[in-house]
């Protein structure tokens, strides 16, 4: 819950009276504040504004008042400092892709200033809309996402990017789908994918992935512990430094490969138990085949090892196993529909989901 | 490469509960990479295409051997370099029918063979 404060604005006097409430991350405002993000410019991050408050508009009726008039008073809700969380912004050092996940953005006068033009709109004007978007309301009536506020209906009906996508894809993986996604999570997708590519990409490659030319496994080794002249220190010193940055930059694929490569191989063996029949015999009710040669994985990996009789150690190592493995096959979804050259563009912030 | 047998799919730890319990983020479900699938492959088909044109380099990577063959031209650098998701999707505008994604889990014949 976020302390916020609910500014209620009036067109007619110009006027923003603020009270105090808390605020609740429900998703149809979620998607309210994402939507306003998304339709921003760059002065509403202004740091100087006189209201440090961000619009975020009510929402969270169940009913579309399409007919309600500008001239009365409606409800644009704000959060003083309110923290944007997972917003894509470009660093500029390595010019990778962040979020900010501690940013704070604040409501320049400019924007509030769009927000009172649209709301002066004429009383023609206002009607026409309004008829417009009932229209709208009434072939939206299933979206489970219920928009009350003149200006985010504006957006609907300029054809919105954002909800336009929230709705097609809550058409397909929404409630009442075989997905069942929640509204949340289909906001959560589409950010995923507003953000999906790494913005340094071509820096990347040029910069990392090519001093691995040789193969990405072969990997330089730091030099060891110094001890020559102080010259030849500051040189091994400089040098490994710079191979473990490259590393720092490059290891996320190697993991990412690793991982794919044991799902791949371990649904081989999953194959060829399957057609075992002394692996098959040894199947029972509650260990099917993947379980079965999950152990015999193990077994054979960690033969003779330490800790190899140890339930506590045994019980590690499957659990590691299977993590790996289920990120792995993740990652082979992805890469099934978008091709395996996404490995090496993929956003960081995308790789985190997975 | 022999084919894998479905029911050996459906029979691995791939369930919902396993998938809360083993993903990097939770949250993230895997009917969400279904919906977040279908929504860069609608809006953004010339990303797509980028990450395509990588497929080879990145084949060859997954393989292990040396990629200087592989290496993506000037050209294909320097287009890479212009794109940006954002302006694709200005440009491009809001597209109709968008059609689910139907995701083959394994492709071991097709990047290492």
């Amino acid at each position: 819950m976020f302390s916020t404060r609910s500014h209620v604005y009036n067109p007619d006097c110009d006027q923003i009276t603020t009270s105090d409430e808390d605020l609740d991350r429900s998703p149809s405002r979620e998607l309210a504040h994402y939507e306003a993000f998304e339709i921003g410019d760059d002065d509403s991050l202004s740091p100087d504004s006189q209201s440090t408050a961000r619009p975020q508009f009510r929402n969270d009726s169940v009913d579309l008042d399409t007919t309600r008039s500008l001239s009365l008073p409606y409800e644009i809700e704000s959060t003083p400092e309110q923290v944007v969380g997972n917003l894509p912004t470009v660093d500029m050092g390595h010019g990778r892709t962040k979020r900010n996940h501690s940013v704070t953005h604040s409501l320049a006068p400019s924007r509030l200033h769009i927000t009172t033009k649209r709301a002066r709109r004429t009383p023609d004007t206002t009607q026409d809309q309004s008829n417009l978007t009932a229209t709208n309301a009434q072939s939206r009536s299933n979206s489970p996402v219920q928009i009350k506020n003149p200006e985010t209906i504006d957006c609907v009906n300029t054809g919105s990017h954002f909800v336009r996508s929230f709705e097609a894809l809550t058409s397909k993986y929404g409630e009442n789908t075989d997905y069942d996604l929640k509204p949340a999570q289909v906001i959560e997708a589409i950010k995923a994918g507003d953000t999906f590519l790494r913005e340094d990409c071509v820096d990347f490659i040029t910069l990392y992935l090519e001093d691995c030319r040789d193969g990405l496994w072969k990997t330089p080794v730091p030099y060891p512990p110094l001890n020559g002249s102080l010259t030849e220190n500051l040189f091994k010193s400089f040098h490994c430094a710079e191979i473990l940055d490259q590393r720092i930059a490059v290891d996320p694929i190697r993991l990412q490969v690793a991982r794919i490569l044991l799902f791949w191989y371990y649904e081989q063996l999953c194959k060829e138990s399957y057609s075992n029949p002394e692996l098959s015999s040894r199947r029972s009710r509650g260990r099917d085949t993947a379980s079965i040669a999950t152990d015999v994985l193990i077994e054979e990996i960690f033969h003779g090892q330490k800790g190899q009789r140890d339930p506590q150690v045994w019980k590690r190592r499957r659990t590691s196993l299977q993590k790996q493995k289920q990120i792995g096959k993740r990652w082979s979804t992805l890469i099934s529909c978008i091709g395996p050259g996404f490995l090496l563009i993929c956003s960081p912030d995308l790789a985190t989901y997975m | 490469m022999l084919p894998i047998c479905e029911d050996v799919l459906l029979s691995s730890f791939c369930t919902r509960k396993a998938n809360k319990l083993f993903s990097n983020n939770g949250t993230f479900t895997e009917a969400m990479i279904q919906a977040f699938l279908c929504y860069v492959l609608s809006v953004y088909p010339q990303g797509i295409k980028f990450c395509k044109s990588l497929d080879l380099l990145s084949q060859r990577i997954m393989k292990g051997g040396p990629f200087n063959d592989y290496w993506p031209d000037s050209g294909t650098l320097e287009k890479l370099g212009s794109y940006s998701q954002i302006e694709e999707k200005e440009r491009s505008g809001f597209k109709e029918n968008w059609v689910s994604v139907e995701t083959p889990v394994s492709l071991v014949g097709t990047v290492l063979s």
